[in-house]
């Protein structure tokens, strides 16, 4: 081949990888400043009462899907039962555990069994059985049904939801105190909410008790410490930004609250989809933009939840192979949206940057490190300019990385210690250089084996909680 | 432009973001310094205003002009807040005449606010309520300044205001405020109205007649605000809310708060038309009658029984809940409902015999 046009596309490569890493540079940027100012704006507005002094109730039903949670399904819940807040039901709904996780609960919560007939408003798998509580703080309901996937039992919590709007959470985690009351502001603030996510952070090594952070440090083990260096930069970064211009693609499943009847119109959460989170919201946004509903899907910073993150690789891969699945899937069911200016900015911007800069990122990132390597290998690369390229560019994501995790401790009030920033100074540049390009080859391996993990609930190794 | 300055750019600026963060800890430090230095100021001059006033002199007017330069600033008006907290907690009868005296200041800073950032409003009628500082007065320039802040695009500015505006316990302008929120075109939760609505600490009599006789003039959602407002706060209004029940033209939304008010507070007078309710949807909705089969609970009966049992079989859900509710809650047992539990409606027999066992589970937690 001539050795022209072999440089001539090398060239025409190099030039997109860098304006797509100069794009996704720009994203970053804008998202991070918006976001640490919007959190500076919130804590002034804390500060000079802008702020309900009051406690106003909306009455919100928790949903608690649990798949093999005997561990700590009955924490979980005795830290649902501390919550500063008077109007809220749990329901768990244990979709056809093979341990003990309904025997666990019955027997922690004095539940007796009922005969409870439910509103199916969406279908989902059958009960087996239900049962209630009626000596605790809240009502508190376990449905036992037959194993259908984490969506489907999200379906079955809908339906036997009492209340106007519903929050789901996962079982492993635990909600900080104060996150209903914050949680339902957005609704109180603005007309037309259909939906509110919440901050979701690693609660790995950080004590709590009764939903309150006692003891708060970073992860002892490095990968869930650079997870949650990751997590302060998606939370603060791009939700944040989405925020300004309803375009919110994802409310994590970990902590979201929705309108009952919104969601029920949309048709819930899909049994076929692996990311159900990511796909309701997408759904909800089309839903409405269709059938011309005024809506507004909003993003609490300061309602806070506390999960486990995988400490393990291997957890970690299964975890972001699914992710990587459900987004796919999530991206393809809704390709309508693609730049379809029916949906707006959802449809242009939201849409465009989870395919660009998500779902096509892993393939993106890696061909472009095998282009480097070929082009090396036929001397066709400047190896020095490229090595300050690449060291300059990770710089800037350590340090927007950084900024997202330093913005968000004092944001939220919790005091780290030197150690600890010392310690998430040394990992940013080491997440950002070695650990995404880790995960761009697991998330470019996530269709191996797709079909058999359809109704998978991706376990990853659970530990008690320090609550 | 050359990529690289574009990415040194971007360095720079997030370089400068994270030294805005360092910079930000010493100022919140040197801020939160300030304040308790302020406010210990501010505490040791109104102490020495409250030993006066318990030696029956009065304040001076040198206090006065040093109270109007330090509150006009937001740093001062919170340090104000600190430290009055802490004395009114001790001496609140001598901080209420604190308060009474030093009225003149609080009226010039509310001409001063007005014109500050909609953030540092709000926190101006947010003193006005949380000390009570409008009961004493009536200042018509200060209420005008107020009545027009509920107008701001602020949800916090137009709450604190509204909150302030009840202290004064003045059923008029409460009427006038809600008018105001209602021809508003910012959005004003429903809940924050009704909710808010039990703050007013004034006659609640003298307010329901006051808030009647202007009614017509509020929105649909205002008055069923309103009207939710009087059931929750226990205000009895039997004749109104009646004269709204027998109207059939009336707004379905307003209907179906008077029925629920009938629920609360039982009446004979409302017994014939909830029963009809309940018992015949004409060309009605069905929530009509899902919401008075719910209300039927208040009103045991024979003809109450019958409609009960006929909805236990109504081909709508909420229908079927609410007549199992009611029917447990008028204490109807399995002997009553044997004709239910022998019947062919599964539906029915399934609700009812839920609600009877949840009943009875009740029950043995209580024992």
């Amino acid at each position: 081949m001539d050795m022209d046009l072999v440089k001539q596309i090398f060239d025409i490569i190099g030039v997109s990888f860098i304006i797509y890493l100069i794009g996704y540079s720009t994203f970053l940027f804008l998202s991070v400043v918006i976001g640490a100012t919007t959190l500076y704006k919130k804590k002034m507005q804390d500060r000079l009462m802008n702020k309900f002094s009051e406690n106003y109730f909306v009455p919100i039903t928790i949903v608690t899907p649990a798949y093999n949670e005997e561990v700590t399904v009955v924490q979980t819940v005795k830290s649902l039962l501390t919550l500063d807040y008077k109007l809220y039901e749990i329901v768990v709904v244990d979709d056809g555990s093979k341990d003990s996780t309904s025997q666990q609960l019955i027997d922690a919560y004095n539940m007796h069994p009922v005969r409870r007939p439910l509103h199916r408003q969406i279908p989902c798998q059958p009960e087996e059985f239900i049962y209630e509580s009626h000596d605790q703080k809240v009502p508190l309901t376990l449905i036992r049904k037959k194993n259908g996937g984490k969506a489907d039992a999200l379906n079955m919590g809908i339906n036997a939801a009492q209340y106007p709007y519903f929050i789901c959470m996962d079982a492993d985690s635990v909600l900080q105190y104060d996150s209903l009351r914050k949680l339902v502001v957005p609704v109180l603030e603005e007309e037309n909410v259909v939906a509110v996510g919440g901050t979701v952070r690693p609660s790995n090594d950080v004590e709590l008790f009764e939903g309150k952070v006692v003891k708060y440090k970073l992860p002892e083990n490095i990968l869930a410490c650079m997870q949650l260096l990751e997590y302060d930069r998606s939370f603060l970064a791009s939700r944040i930004l989405f925020d300004r211009f309803n375009g919110s693609l994802i409310i994590s499943g970990a902590f979201g609250m929705f309108k009952k009847e919104t969601v029920i119109a949309a048709g819930g959460y899909d049994h076929g989809t692996m990311g159900e989170d990511m796909e309701l919201v997408v759904k909800l946004h089309s839903y409405c933009l269709t059938n011309k509903i005024p809506y507004s899907i909003k993003y609490a910073t300061d309602a806070v939840c506390w999960t486990q993150v995988p400490e393990k690789l291997g957890d970690l891969k299964k975890q972001r192979k699914r992710w990587h699945l459900g987004l796919f899937q999530t991206m393809w069911k809704h390709k309508k949206m693609m730049a379809n200016p029916k949906y707006g900015a959802v449809g242009f911007i939201s849409y465009m940057y989870f395919l660009l800069y998500e779902l096509l990122s892993p393939f993106i990132e890696v061909f472009g490190v095998f282009t480097m390597i070929v082009a090396f290998c036929v001397d066709l690369l400047n190896l020095p300019f490229m090595l300050l390229f690449m060291l300059i560019y990770a710089s800037y994501n350590s340090i927007l990385t950084l900024t997202a995790f330093f913005s968000r401790i004092q944001t939220i009030d919790l005091t780290v210690k030197p150690k600890d920033c010392l310690k998430a100074i040394m990992l940013c540049f080491f997440e950002v250089t070695t650990l995404r390009f880790i995960m761009a080859f697991v998330r470019l391996t996530a269709f191996k084996g797709y079909k058999k993990k359809k109704l998978d609930w991706g376990r990853i190794e659970r530990k008690k909680m320090n609550i | 432009m050359k990529i690289e300055i574009m990415i040194y750019t971007y360095i720079a600026i997030c370089v400068s973001m994270i030294l805005y963060n360092v910079i930000y800890v010493f100022i919140l430090k040197h801020r939160e310094r300030a304040l308790i230095s302020n406010s210990q100021k501010l505490e040791a001059a109104i102490s020495e205003q409250i030993k006066i006033l318990k030696n029956g002199e009065e304040i001076s007017e040198n206090h006065k002009k040093f109270l109007c330069r330090e509150l006009d600033k937001t740093s001062g008006i919170t340090a104000f807040d600190k430290a009055l907290e802490g004395i009114f907690e001790k001496e609140p009868e001598l901080c209420e005449k604190y308060l009474i005296d030093t009225f003149s200041v609080f009226e010039y800073l509310t001409h001063r606010y007005i014109s500050k950032d909609t953030l540092k409003i709000a926190y101006f009628p947010y003193i006005l309520h949380k000390y009570n500082i409008l009961k004493h007065h009536e200042s018509e320039r200060l209420i005008d300044v107020l009545l027009e802040l509920l107008r701001s695009v602020n949800v916090y500015c137009r709450e604190n205001t509204l909150k302030a505006l009840y202290s004064m316990q003045k059923p008029d302008i409460v009427k006038k405020s809600l008018r105001i929120i209602d021809i508003n075109l910012s959005f004003h939760h429903p809940k924050l109205i009704t909710d808010g609505l039990m703050f007013y600490k004034g006659d609640k009599v003298e307010l329901k007649n006051v808030l009647f006789a202007g009614f017509g003039e509020y929105s649909v959602q205002m008055q069923v605000n309103i009207l939710n407002y009087f059931r929750f706060a226990g205000i009895k209004c039997d004749d109104e809310m009646l004269e709204i029940l027998k109207n059939e033209k009336e707004n379905s939304e307003i209907r179906f708060s008077a029925i629920r008010y009938f629920e609360k507070f039982p009446s004979e007078d409302a017994r014939s038309i909830i029963l009809n309710l309940a018992e015949n949807l004409e060309n009605r909705t069905w929530e009509y009658q899902a919401i008075a089969t719910s209300a039927l609970k208040s009103y045991p009966g024979d003809t109450t029984f019958r409609i009960l049992v006929k909805n236990l079989s109504s081909s709508n859900w909420h229908v079927r809940q609410n007549s199992a509710i009611s029917c447990e809650k008028l204490g109807y047992n399995y002997h009553d409902l044997i004709n239910v539990f022998d019947g062919n409606d599964r539906y029915a027999r399934e609700i009812m015999r839920y609600r009877l066992d949840r009943r009875n589970a009740e029950e043995a937690v209580k024992v």
